[in-house]
This record gives structure tokens, C-alpha cells and sequence, in this order.
């Protein structure tokens, strides 16, 4: 497994705010990985950071490429969607097709007609004239047409109705995803793609406070609904949190061995988005 | 090739408007009022004109046609003038806005070619694309008159003959193109201020203009720079419009001698065209650097 990202003491500073605090981590090939923080986490400046969309202070490497002085030859291997319906208002959708193709060496006018055939998007419109679900899907279509080692998608269906959300990540995994690829996801609605992801990471403050493979998420924490006989034996074992369900609580554990959380009640794989919200209160 | 011109289409798709649709707006605008004029004017008016020139030597004859000829191509370099001036504004600043820039930067395209693609556009693309509807609009202007001459019973070949038509679009041609070139220092300090401004970037381009001026003035009491500035203004205007100093200096008639009237082919011989490159090579570097780290307003 190549190394497609490679960070070493990144950090970024807004005047005084350090938005991004001294990240080490590395990214591996043929991963999706969740980047998941709050508001104001630091998950977007880090994204510009590896797209060489803001300076930055550390050592990082996107691809092997210093994404600060080497950002035209990166691109040619990263793609990325920023937000929900960037494109272009004013260009017909034929244009911006043409315009892909006569930049990028990479892209493939037979995939991105392939995937506009299941859409209802005609390619004689303005960009302005498409709904934003159909912008995204367009969005989407152009990435996907585009053979790159990195995908990077910074909150790409925010907005959208559920039917465009969960058609968005299928395509993604269905027909693009393989693995000489990598794709870093940022999202508010993560319980929706959590099947699909490899690896998570949770950033708060700027910091990375959990980096785990989704294999490795199960095996070291649990949740385990309990009686209340069992509510003192619990939390002797120092839950990372709690919550009350119809009187019973549900205590997510941490690195607690499976055989003596069988023994307070049933036990299950907490979520991810259960995961988050307990981190997040974490030592606040 | 493909990115050039891929490049290149955008600008011009972009700017639709602008590039294309204003100077055949011009055009038409002029071919309209001369349609009506000919309708509501008796005939013999129209050819009386005509006829006293043809009357006079060939100098003369030449010089009053190019001159016919010639008006109407003022309007077209004003407004691509005023047209690049709308261009440059909002070259670096409305994909921020509307955050499309986070589109264009997902591909591999170069903060340097992004903008040397734009300075291409309003050096090259756009003053060609005014310079072919003006030679289109003034070819059919020189057959009116010929018609206008067949009609009085004068010679209408000798008309077209007189008018030394492809000097004049050449001038015209070598005249928008050089007189932008002559004003990118203009061109590329508002780039830099649409590159990095938050909004109003009209008023961002002029305060450091209005400051330094005001500053001059109270410091040395004097307006050396206010003057320098539209000095080079004027004779940008000048260089536009090579073929007027051009048509009165070879018909003799009246030597035009204003320091502003310039011909197109005299710029590259002063040391204000070079200082002026000198500049915006500055000014552009900086626009490549603020493009490259400003992505929102």
C-alpha cells in the first residue's frame, strides 16, 4: 500500500486561530475515508491545505507532490468537489464537457456520456437552468469521467434531497471506486456513508482525535444496553459515554474486552454518528 | 493545443456579450440611423456630398473618405475601451463570488495560465473580434458611398480605389491591439484588485490612484502624477484611433500635431510603452500570487 497522502507537523494558522493544529497522519491507497469534525473543526482548511487552495506551514505530501509548488501536476491526478453547485451558472452543459476534455488529459468523454444517459440532464442547457440535485449529478458525472488516484469530496451533497444523497454514493462506489483509488470525504450526514467507508477520522479543534479503520472502529469500542441492575458494574468499566433509552442506559465502552461487556447486557457496534457525539463531548 | 483552445472558448463564451454581441449591436445600431437618414433625405442630398468630393484631387478624395470611413470606428474603440475595462473588473472576481473558482481549481489549470489566458483574451481575442464586425460594417459603409457616387453618375470604382481600404484596417487592427497593450498596466492593476478584492472593485482600482494624487498635492503642492496618469489615458485613446493622425498627416491637409495623437507604430519606440510593461508584469505577478490563495470573497 502507496502512500497517497503524507503529513508531517501541518499546520494553518487564521491570524491568531489555528484552525488546523500540528497534523500528523498518513492516507493509504484504495481507501474512503470519512473526515468527520464539527463546525469550524478544521476539516475544510485541511482539505485546502492538501489541495493547495490556501499556504499552509509543515511538510505535506498529496500523490508525492508538495501541493503548494507542485499543484498544476497534482491536479492531474486529484480531483476534488468543494461544495454543492460550484459550476459554472452560464455555460452550456456541452461547453463545460468540451471545456473538461480540452484540459484535462485524463478524462473520458465516453464515461461522462454514459452517466448523463441515466440522468435527465440535457446537455444543450445552461448550468443555471438545471435543479440543484441535477447540477450535482452533472458535478458528479464530470468528476467521475475523470481517471484520478484521489478523489477529494468536501461536503458534496449538502442540500440535496435523500433520493440524490443515496444515488450520489452508490454511483460513487458502484462505478467508480476501485482499488488504485482513494476518496476523502467530508460530511454532516455520515450515518449515510458509513458502509461505505474504510477509515475514519474524527478532527476537533484542529486536531485529529480518532484515526481508525472501520474494522478496527468495531473491535475497539462497544455499546451495551444495560439494566439498571447493572449500572454501577458499568460504569466502574469507564464508559466514554452514556444515554438513557426506556430506562435502561446505553454505555459505549472503549478498548473494554468483549467477554466482560456480553456479561452487562447486549452488546452491538456503535454507529459512527454515536460515535462522534461521544467524542465530541469528550473532556469538554 | 486543446487547452489553448479550450482556454480561449471560455473567456469568449464567458463574455458573450462583451466580445461579440456589442460590437454587432454597434454596428447594427449605425447601419440603422444611415438606413433611416437615406429613407427621410432626399437623394440629392446625399449625392451633392459626395460629388464636391469627388471634385477634388485624389489627396483630398482619399482623405474625406477615410475620414467617412473612419468616425464610426471612434465609437467601436470606446467601447471596447469601456467593454475590456467591465472585463478586467470582474476577470478575477465573479468565480469567487458565485464560487465557481473552486470548480475551475478542481482541474488542472494553472493560476499563470488562468490569467495569461485572460490578458491573451483582452490583448488579442477580444480587439480582433472588434476589429473584424468594424471592417465588416465599414466594407459595407464604402459600398453605400460607391452606391451613393454610381447614383450621382460619378465613378464609384474610383471611390473604392481612393479609399486605400486595407492600410486602413490594418491601422485599424495594429491600433485596438496596441492600444490595449498600451493601457495593460491599467488592465492588470484592476485584475490585481479583482483578484483579491471582497467586493467593489471598481473603488478598490481607483483609491490608491485618488490617494497617491491627493498626496502629491498636499506634500509637494504639485499634480505630476495625476497628470502622468491621464496623459497615458489620452493617448491611449490616441493609439486607438492611429488611422485619424494617420489620414491627416498623409493628406496634408491639416498636420495634427497633438502630443496625444499617436500612431500605433511610434509606441514601441517610447520608454513610457516599456515602463509601462515593466509595470504590469508586476502588477500581473501579483494577481497570479493573490489568485492563488484567495478562493472566497
Amino acid at each position: 500500500m502507496t502512500n497517497v497522502i503524507k503529513a508531517n507537523g501541518v499546520s494553518k494558522h487564521y491570524g491568531k486561530f489555528v484552525a488546523v493544529d500540528n497534523l500528523s497522519f498518513e492516507i493509504g491507497s484504495g481507501k474512503i475515508i470519512g473526515l468527520v469534525g464539527p463546525n469550524g473543526a478544521g476539516k475544510t482548511s485541511l482539505i485546502n491545505a492538501m489541495l493547495g487552495l490556501t499556504d499552509f506551514d509543515g511538510d505535506l505530501k498529496v500523490l508525492g507532490f508538495d501541493p503548494k509548488s507542485q499543484r498544476h501536476e497534482m491536479m492531474q491526478k486529484v480531483s476534488f468537489i468543494a461544495d454543492v453547485a460550484i459550476l459554472p451558472k452560464w455555460i452550456k452543459v456541452k461547453d463545460l464537457i468540451d471545456y473538461v476534455e480540452g484540459v484535462h488529459p485524463n478524462f473520458s468523454r465516453e464515461k461522462v456520456n454514459y452517466f448523463l444517459s441515466k440522468t435527465k440532464i440535457n446537455v444543450c442547457s445552461k448550468v443555471k437552468e438545471l435543479s440543484k440535485g441535477m447540477e450535482a449529478q452533472l458535478h458528479l458525472a464530470l468528476i467521475m469521467s475523470i481517471d484520478a488516484e484521489l478523489l477529494v469530496l468536501d461536503e458534496p451533497t449538502l442540500g440535496l434531497d435523500i433520493l440524490y444523497r443515496k444515488e450520489f454514493y452508490h454511483q460513487l462506489l458502484t462505478e467508480y471506486f476501485d482499488e488504485n483509488k482513494t476518496i476523502l470525504v467530508t460530511t454532516h450526514q455520515i450515518e449515510e456513508i458509513e458502509h461505505i467507508l474504510t477509515d475514519i477520522m474524527f478532527i476537533r479543534d484542529g486536531k485529529i482525535i480518532l484515526n481508525e479503520t472501520m474494522d478496527d472502529l468495531a473491535e475497539q469500542y462497544v455499546e451495551v444496553m444495560v439494566n439498571k441492575e447493572n449500572f454501577e458494574k458499568a460504569e466502574a468499566l469507564k464508559p466514554v459515554s452514556q444515554r438513557e433509552i426506556f430506562g435502561r442506559r446505553v454505555y459505549l465502552f472503549e478498548g473494554v474486552s468483549p467477554a466482560e461487556l456480553e456479561a452487562l447486557g447486549e452488546t452491538n457496534t456503535p454507529g459512527v454518528a454515536d460515535l462522534f457525539v461521544a467524542k465530541m463531548k469528550e473532556n469538554f | 493545443m486543446n487547452a489553448m483552445k479550450a482556454l480561449l472558448k471560455r473567456e469568449f463564451l464567458e463574455n458573450k456579450v462583451s466580445f461579440l454581441y456589442t460590437p454587432l449591436a454597434i454596428a447594427g445600431l449605425i447601419l440603422f440611423l444611415i438606413i433611416v437618414e437615406t429613407i427621410t433625405l432626399s437623394n440629392s442630398f446625399h449625392t451633392s456630398g459626395i460629388q464636391k468630393l469627388m471634385e477634388k484631387g485624389d489627396e483630398i478624395i482619399t482623405a474625406g473618405i477615410q475620414t467617412m470611413l473612419q468616425l464610426p470606428i471612434i465609437l467601436f474603440g470606446l467601447v471596447l475601451f469601456g467593454v475590456t475595462l467591465s472585463y478586467t473588473l470582474n476577470s478575477l472576481y465573479e468565480d469567487r463570488k458565485d464560487k465557481s473558482i473552486l470548480f475551475w481549481k478542481s482541474l488542472p489549470v494553472s493560476d499563470i495560465s488562468t490569467i495569461l489566458y485572460k490578458v491573451a483574451s483582452l490583448l488579442i481575442m477580444m480587439p480582433v473580434i472588434y476589429f473584424v464586425i468594424a471592417s465588416v460594417f465599414q466594407l459595407v459603409l464604402l459600398l453605400y458611398m460607391s452606391f451613393q457616387a454610381w447614383l450621382a453618375d460619378l465613378s464609384g470604382f474610383k471611390l473604392i480605389a481612393n479609399s486605400n481600404f486595407f492600410g486602413m484596417l490594418f491601422n485599424n487592427l495594429m491600433g485596438f491591439i496596441v492600444a490595449n497593450l498600451w493601457m495593460l498596466p491599467f488592465w492588470s492593476w484592476i485584475m490585481l484588485t479583482s483578484a483579491w478584492a471582497k467586493k467593489s472593485v471598481f473603488l478598490f482600482t481607483l483609491l490608491p490612484f485618488l490617494f497617491i494624487a491627493y498626496v502629491e498635492n498636499w506634500l509637494f503642492d504639485t499634480s505630476d502624477f495625476a497628470e502622468m496618469i491621464g496623459q497615458h489615458l489620452a493617448s491611449g485613446f490616441g493609439i486607438l484611433n492611429s488611422n485619424i493622425k494617420h489620414i491627416a498627416d498623409h493628406s496634408k491637409v491639416h498636420e495634427l500635431d497633438i502630443e496625444i495623437m499617436t500612431v500605433w507604430s511610434d509606441v514601441f519606440g517610447q520608454s513610457d510603452f516599456w515602463i509601462g510593461m515593466l509595470v504590469s508584469a508586476v502588477f500581473l505577478t501579483g494577481a497570479i500570487y493573490t489568485r492563488r490563495i484567495k478562493n472566497e470573497l
